[in-house]
C-alpha cells in the first residue's frame, strides 16, 4: 500500500476516535522523511483537535414556536380557498369569511364537502381488457389559477390528465379527463384540493393500489 | 438526538396531526439549526433558514415517501435553502464570522468560544462541498452511509471527500495560526 493511501486510512481512524498509539506512531515514523506527506498529516491534525468539540448548537428558544405559528395560520389558510385571479364570483364569499370567522369556519367544512361531491369523478374499472378504453370522463372545477403544465397520472389501470383552459365565459376551469382502462383493480377517484399546494392546485388520483399526485402549478 | 418513532411521527404528520409534527420539529430543530448556522455562519439567516425550511417541510409532507429516510429528506431541503441563500448574498457582502452570540458574555468559555470562532472562520473559507461533508460528519454526527444517502454519493467519494474537506480545513486553521 502507498503511503498516501495508508494516510487516508489512518486518517480516517484518527478522526473516527479508533487508531491505536502503536499505529499512529508507526505512521508517523514512516512519513517523517517525506515532507509532503508530514504537512498534510499536519493539516488534518489540526483539524482534528479543532473539530473535537464540534457539536450540535442549541436552536434559538424562540423558532419552534414560530414554525408552529406558521403551520397554524398555513393549516387555517388551506381551509380556505384564497381568492385567484380570475377567480370572478369566489372573491366576495372569501370576503365574507375573512369578516366572520364563525361563518368562515362553517361555510368552509361545508364548501369542502360540496367542492368533494362535486370534483370527484368515481369510475369503476372491469371493462374488458385488451386496446378498447373504458369509458372516459371529465371533472371541473371552477375558479382555478391557470397553471404552467398539465398533470398526468397513471395508477392501476386510470389515466388521468388535469389541466387548466378558458371556459365559455372566459373564466379559468381545472378540466380532469379520465380514462379508466380494462383491468382496474378497483374504483379510481380524481380530487382537486384548490389552496393545498402553494401557488396551485394539487390533483390526486386514488385507487386499491395507493394515490399519485400532482400540482398544477402557476407559470 | 432521542430515540423516537420517526417513521411513526412522519406518516401521523402526514395525516394532518399538527402535535405529531411539532415532535418531529423537537427533534430535528438542532440539527437544522447548526446545519444552517455552519453553512453560513450567521445565528439570524440560521434561525430563518430553519424556519422556511420546516414549513417546507410541512408543505412537502403529503408528497413525501415514507419509505424514504426522513433526515435524507430534510437535510437536502436545508442544505438547498442555504445555498439558496449564500448565493442571494452580494459579493460585498462576503462571508464572515456573524456566528458570535450577542446574548453571550465575553467573559464566558472564552477559550472555547475563540475556538469556536476560529473554526467557523476556517470552515467558511471552504467550499459548499467541504462544508456540507464536514458538518455531516462531525456537527451532526452522522454515519457514512447516512451521508452518502443525503448527499447521493458512493460511501468511497464521501471517505476521499471528507479526506480532502479536513485536509482544507487544516490549511485554513493553519493560516489562522491554530496548529495541532
Amino acid at each position: 500500500m502507498s503511503n498516501r493511501a495508508e494516510l487516508e486510512r489512518i486518517a480516517e481512524r484518527v478522526f473516527d476516535g479508533t487508531v491505536t498509539r502503536g499505529e499512529r506512531e508507526r505512521f508517523e515514523a514512516q512519513i517523517a522523511t517525506d515532507p509532503v506527506l508530514r504537512g498534510i498529516w499536519d493539516d488534518l491534525l489540526a483539524a482534528r483537535g479543532a473539530l473535537a468539540g464540534a457539536g450540535l448548537e442549541d436552536a434559538p428558544h424562540d423558532l419552534r414556536p414560530a414554525v408552529l405559528r406558521a403551520i397554524a395560520t398555513e393549516s387555517r389558510r388551506r381551509n380556505v380557498a384564497p381568492p385567484r385571479r380570475n377567480a370572478g364570483w369566489f372573491e366576495p364569499i372569501v370576503a365574507a369569511f375573512r369578516a366572520r370567522p364563525a361563518l368562515a369556519f362553517g361555510s368552509a367544512l361545508a364548501f369542502g364537502i360540496l367542492i368533494g361531491i362535486f370534483a370527484v369523478a368515481s369510475f369503476t374499472g372491469g371493462f374488458e381488457a385488451g386496446s378498447k378504453l373504458a369509458p372516459s370522463t371529465v371533472a371541473t372545477m371552477p375558479a382555478a389559477p391557470e397553471a404552467a403544465a398539465p398533470v398526468v397520472l397513471d395508477l392501476d389501470g386510470a389515466h388521468v390528465v388535469a389541466r387548466t383552459e378558458h371556459d365559455a365565459d372566459g373564466q379559468n376551469v381545472v378540466r380532469a379527463d379520465v380514462i379508466v382502462r380494462g383491468g382496474a383493480s378497483a374504483p379510481a377517484t380524481v380530487e382537486f384540493a384548490p389552496g393545498s399546494a402553494p401557488g396551485g392546485v394539487r390533483v390526486t388520483l386514488r385507487s386499491g393500489a395507493g394515490q399519485k399526485e400532482g400540482t398544477l402549478s402557476r407559470p | 438526538m432521542e430515540a423516537i418513532d420517526e417513521n411513526g411521527l412522519v406518516l401521523r404528520s402526514q395525516s394532518g396531526d399538527t402535535r405529531a409534527f411539532a415532535d418531529l420539529v423537537a427533534a430535528y430543530e438542532r440539527v437544522i439549526f447548526t446545519l444552517a448556522l455552519r453553512m453560513t455562519g450567521d445565528r439570524e439567516e440560521a434561525r430563518d433558514i430553519a424556519q422556511i425550511v420546516f414549513l417546507k417541510v410541512f408543505r412537502g409532507l403529503p408528497g413525501f415517501d415514507p419509505k424514504r429516510r426522513f433526515f435524507s429528506w430534510i437535510y437536502r431541503i436545508a442544505v438547498n435553502e442555504c445555498i439558496d441563500r449564500l448565493r442571494s448574498r452580494r459579493p460585498a457582502d462576503p462571508l464572515d464570522e456573524r456566528m458570535e452570540d450577542p446574548d453571550a458574555s465575553p467573559e464566558g468559555e472564552t477559550m472555547r468560544r475563540e475556538m469556536a470562532a476560529t473554526v467557523q472562520s476556517a470552515l467558511l473559507d471552504l467550499g459548499d462541498d467541504d462544508r456540507q461533508v464536514l458538518v455531516l460528519r462531525h456537527w451532526l454526527d452522522r454515519s457514512y452511509a447516512e451521508i452518502s444517502e443525503a448527499l447521493g454519493l458512493p460511501e468511497s467519494t464521501v471517505k476521499s471527500r471528507l479526506f480532502e474537506a479536513r485536509q482544507r480545513l487544516g490549511r485554513a486553521l493553519n493560516r489562522r495560526g491554530v496548529n495541532q
